[in-house]
């Protein structure tokens, strides 16, 4: 699944452990999203979407019948 | 940090000190070295923990310490470290099954060809082992599928 993770961070000029630390995740599973390694659980997913004001869809691009 | 941590600290360093004596003592010579060990796994244990309670409780360290605690919930709650700490517990599962049942069929190679004495009693022990290692997993995994 793509996110735009990476690019909605850089856009507010945080630092993947200054986000880390305001969703309350490790730097790694920060980093692991924004490469597309992990998919966030649901709850998370909500966090971010929370912290970025922006729906979760718009943040998850998940297409549907694609591979995993 | 909590006052618990200083007690605990001191309670090591009690039974340690107290694992001293009773080595210094010669109460029971065969079990010096057993104490000494006690004695060095609660005296340096407890000391340390005791140190950390003082040193982390100094104003200065305070702001540095609430963080740090921060840090470490953040890192023992965080999603993915639970999934992998999962993982990795299932792959060494697996991995401690294997070396059990290899040893088994080695050991009884082994004893069959009278290389090794008491074969039999080990084979039983690693046998039992086993098979406790694996009816436990299933016991676990089925209470946490219907939890």
């Amino acid at each position: 699944m793509e996110n735009r993770v990476e690019f909605l961070r850089k856009q507010r000029n945080l630092s993947q452990e200054e986000f880390a630390k305001a969703i309350r995740v490790s730097r790694q599973t920060v980093s692991a999203i924004e490469n597309g390694k992990y998919n966030p659980s649901l709850e998370l997913a909500f966090t971010i979407s929370d912290f970025f004001g922006e729906p979760i869809e718009k943040i998850f691009l998940h297409q549907r019948g694609g591979s995993k | 940090m909590k006052k618990s941590f200083l007690y605990t600290g001191f309670a090591y360093f009690a039974v340690g000190v107290l694992f001293l004596l009773l080595a210094i003592g010669g109460i029971e010579e065969r079990l010096n070295a057993l104490f000494c060990g006690f004695a060095g796994a609660g005296i340096f244990p407890g000391l340390q923990m005791m140190y950390r309670y003082f040193y982390w409780n100094r104003p200065e360290n305070r702001q540095r310490y609430a963080e740090k605690v921060e840090m470490e919930k953040i890192e023992s709650h965080d999603e993915r470290n639970v999934i992998l700490r999962g993982r990795a517990a299932q792959y060494t599962l697996v991995w401690i099954l294997c070396i059990l049942a290899i040893s088994i069929v080695l050991l009884s190679i082994l004893g069959k060809l009278e290389m090794i004495a008491f074969a039999k009693p080990l084979i039983l022990y690693l046998s039992v082992l086993l098979l406790l290692i694996f009816v436990l997993f299933q016991v676990v995994y089925q209470k946490l599928k219907q939890s």
